[in-house]
């Protein structure tokens, strides 16, 4: 989507999103329900010119291990939920470029996050990255996730499912959804 | 004798990020310290209430005002409250104002715990020389925010000034390891070989955790490892964990100032 590696666009910024919504769109015939901030951030512009392009969910926060729907501002729920991330420990990025791990230490810590998200309150969401350098791309990194999905799949009770099924789950039942205080 | 231990918590929540970016711009990546306040500490303080291990928390003011069901929690768990500061503010430049911010702070904080705090830690890892001397004449009787000894000693470099030094260990701090991204087991590789050298050579362990996701242990994964540091250090080591401001005034009073400390 958006390709700046900031997230300094100032009031260019509703301009922008919707001028990459719309190339995306045309590229696959289909509007996106989803975003995911290429940087990680967001500004106060952001979540508005989401929705207002009628956006459904968000996954660049990393302040929860749940889904919340956010307030509105006319006091209700609104109909957009967040899907917090996790780049630190859900992620192939920071363990492969900063903790130079393993291929096989990254599959042990995602299953222990696994593990231990299903025995507390949370949701996993896995974040991995194509490329050779820092992501999954190569034979060894690609085997590590290929291993991981399997241990999820061979878990009974999980069920794996997009970020548009998760929002769309979330949005019809709200109330079950609020954000924590 | 037996052996005792610090197991203390920095409670760092949007503090950091507040403290050069206006709190309402405040998303996504800058805003990894809601997750302490949403979740992480009170995880940490479940973890705290089923080990047993009495901690000392060091509550800078920004993050008390925003926290005050979770300071009063730590009140009432028999949790030790000190300083961490205002608004992490960096004590080593600001000169003149350095006293005036201290004082605020210790007022605020008092007033929100109704007890005034004894200990202080600087929100940035670095003071002024004129730092120790304002926080005896506060009524502090420890800091620790030092990382130049293994074991407690008296700070009077500049002048006697009855404080104690509580020495914190790099290696012995979440933020170290989780700063580089290590796995948790890696992480847990690191914090048992400092630990078991640490106690072999009869210094005080003084550890430092964090409640946030990406620096700290807030995660539910990363506190199983410290559940099973805590074990380690308790089983293999016999080591009491204890309140810094106990260990302080124990160490001031008998003068042994090493990990060894009368029951």
């Amino acid at each position: 989507m958006v390709t700046s590696t900031s997230w300094d666009l100032g009031e260019r910024e509703p301009e922008l999103l919707e001028k990459t919504h719309c190339i995306l769109t045309d590229l696959t015939g289909v509007a996106p329900v989803g975003w995911c901030s290429p940087s990680g951030r967001k500004s106060r512009l952001t979540i508005p010119t989401l929705r207002r392009l009628g956006y459904r969910y968000d996954a660049s926060e990393k302040d929860d291990d749940l889904p919340y729907v956010l307030d509105d501002r006319a006091g209700g729920l609104a109909d957009f939920v967040i899907l917090p991330n996790n780049t630190v420990s859900l992620d192939d990025y920071p363990f492969y470029h900063t903790g130079q791990a393993l291929a096989s230490e990254v599959l042990e810590n995602w299953i222990e996050e696994f593990e231990a998200l299903r025995t507390s309150d949370g949701y996993v969401h896995l974040t991995v990255h194509p490329m050779a350098g820092s992501g999954s791309g190569t034979p060894a990194r690609a085997a590590a996730v290929d291993a991981f999905l399997s241990h999820v799949s061979n878990t009974s009770g999980v069920q794996i499912v997009t970020l548009a099924e998760l929002a769309e789950h979330c949005l019809d039942r709200p109330q079950e959804w609020r954000a924590r205080p | 004798m037996i052996r005792a231990a610090l197991l203390t918590v920095n409670v760092h929540g949007l503090g950091p990020e507040a403290a050069t970016v206006p709190e309402e711009e405040l998303f996504g990546r800058l805003a990894h310290g809601r997750y302490a306040y949403r979740i992480g500490l009170s995880r940490l303080l479940d973890m705290l209430r089923r080990t047993g291990v009495p901690a000392t928390f060091f509550w800078p003011v920004f993050e008390a005002e925003r926290c005050r069901p979770l300071i009063e929690r730590c009140l009432a768990e028999g949790h030790e409250i000190a300083s961490h500061g205002n608004a992490f503010e960096d004590n080593a430049t600001l000169g003149a104002r350095e006293a005036e911010i201290l004082e605020a702070a210790h007022e605020r904080l008092t007033a929100i715990t109704g007890t005034p705090p004894i200990g202080f830690r600087s929100p940035t890892g670095t003071l002024s020389p004129a730092t120790i001397g304002i926080l005896a004449r506060l009524g502090y009787r420890y800091d620790s925010s030092f990382v130049d000894d293994d074991v407690p000693y008296l700070l009077q470099s500049n002048a006697p000034s009855g404080l104690v030094e509580l020495p914190w260990c790099e290696g012995l701090c979440d933020a170290t390891h989780f700063r580089r991204r290590l796995t948790q087991r890696r992480a847990e590789a690191f914090f048992i070989e400092e630990l078991d050298a640490m106690i072999g050579a009869a210094g005080l362990p003084c550890l430092i955790f964090h409640p946030r996701a990406d620096i700290g242990v807030g995660r539910t994964a990363r506190l199983a490892m410290i559940e099973r540091l805590i074990e380690r250090t308790r089983v293999r080591h016999g080591v009491i964990f204890r309140l810094c401001r106990e260990v302080a005034e124990r160490a001031r009073v008998t003068g042994k100032l090493g990990g060894a400390i009368p029951p």
